[in-house]
């Protein structure tokens, strides 16, 4: 799947898969991988300046901590970002439905 | 930094590249703690510890790739609901309410302090108009390029009108309308509020520019373009003010995830 498919819906896939517990962005981006059997093929660099932004927007939390040495952020929701994470959630279900109504619908019928 | 090879080079390059950002060493730290995660998973075959590392560092996508997102995504926002994007809703609802009752009291009044309050409402249905385009565009999280264009447009079509001197207010129209058509379209395009008051509201300045350009016509005929009916002229206008409101009206009904009462709504909804 090509990036550009992916535009405005890359925050809801993020705050879906933080929802489920702290993780650090490269935990992220594996687990985004799984969920889509490797479906989505973004340049990893690429989740990192999102996940800052949501961050910005108050949706996100982070933290760093050291790991084999290393620093390592880690990102939670904070309750904005859970509401948040519904909010789009509804708007994704609602975009897909009339998306369905039209691609899925019987042909116009016609005259023989 | 990291050890020496190609990521050291990488994260030297990314460094560089990230350097006018407030964040440049959160980024690269970051960047950091990926490339040695993903390299410590990465399968051991045959080839070189350089080959892998390489491997890595594409699929992590080049420094200035990299780099140009940081900077863009830094310009945008999360497109959710907040207290503010409510509060310009309720400024989408009001300007057309403003622009209807001044204009008609402008036109009413031609003297004294109901003159002057009919004014002032009119004067203030600009910045009303200008923070419900904004609190539209914080909605959708930006709205690229072109909307942010639209946006300086629209807030800079007062002043760029008046260099039309006379024709100023057919150059404000004629700007305002230019700017809100690419504003509808591109919001048309991302699919986040309700289609039926997005339509009315890219059907209003259509109508004015599509009216412009009869006007124009009529008047290199060698006719007289203010003859055409007022209903006619103003009704894109009317359009253009419903879309509007509606507009903002669904932006302050939509509970703000900022917002801590509103946010359970939202949850539990």
């Amino acid at each position: 799947m090509r990036a550009d498919m992916l535009k405005g819906h890359l925050d809801l896939l993020l705050l879906a898969i933080i929802e489920d517990g702290p993780s650090h962005g490269y935990a992220v981006i594996e687990e985004l991988r799984r969920r889509t059997d490797g479906a989505l093929d973004l340049p990893e660099g690429t989740i990192y300046p999102a996940l800052h932004r949501l961050e910005r927007a108050g949706l996100l939390v982070s933290g760093w901590t050291e790991v084999n040495g290393r620093r390592r952020r880690s990102y939670s929701l904070t309750p904005s970002g859970k509401t948040a994470s519904k909010v789009k959630r509804r708007e994704w279900t609602a975009f897909a439905l009339t998306v369905q109504r039209v691609v899925g619908a019987p042909p116009w019928p016609t005259m023989a | 930094m990291a050890d020496d090879g190609l990521i050291e080079a990488y994260l030297r390059e990314l460094r560089f590249s990230v350097a006018t950002l407030p964040d440049a060493d959160d980024i690269v730290a970051e960047a950091l703690d990926h490339l040695l995660e993903a390299l410590e998973r990465h399968d051991r075959d045959s080839r070189s510890r350089a080959e892998i590392e390489a491997e890595v560092i594409a699929r992590f996508g080049s420094a200035a790739l990299v780099s140009r997102v940081c900077m863009s995504e830094a310009k945008r926002g999360a497109a959710v609901p907040t207290t503010r994007t409510r509060h310009a809703g309720l400024a989408a609802v009001v300007a057309p309410v403003l622009l209807v009752i001044g204009q008609s009291g402008n036109l009413a009044i031609e003297e004294g302090a109901g003159h002057g309050v009919a004014v002032f409402a009119l004067t203030l249905s600009f910045p009303a108009l200008a923070y419900g385009l904004w609190g539209l565009r914080a909605r959708h999280g930006g709205l690229g390029r072109l909307g942010k264009a639209a946006l300086v447009l629209a807030l800079a079509s007062p002043v760029l009108s008046m260099a039309a001197s006379y024709a100023a207010i057919f150059a404000l129209a004629l700007l305002l309308s230019v700017a809100m058509t690419v504003f509808a379209v591109e919001m048309l395009r991302a699919s986040v509020l309700p289609v039926a008051p997005l339509t009315l509201f890219a059907a209003g300045p259509l109508g004015v520019l599509v009216l412009g350009a009869v006007a124009l016509g009529i008047t290199m005929a060698g006719g007289d373009a203010g003859e055409l009916p007022i209903e006619l002229v103003a009704s894109p206008v009317a359009i253009a003010s419903v879309g509007f409101a509606w507009l903002g009206w669904h932006l302050w009904r939509e509970p703000a995830v900022d917002h801590p009462t509103q946010g359970h709504r939202a949850l539990a909804g």
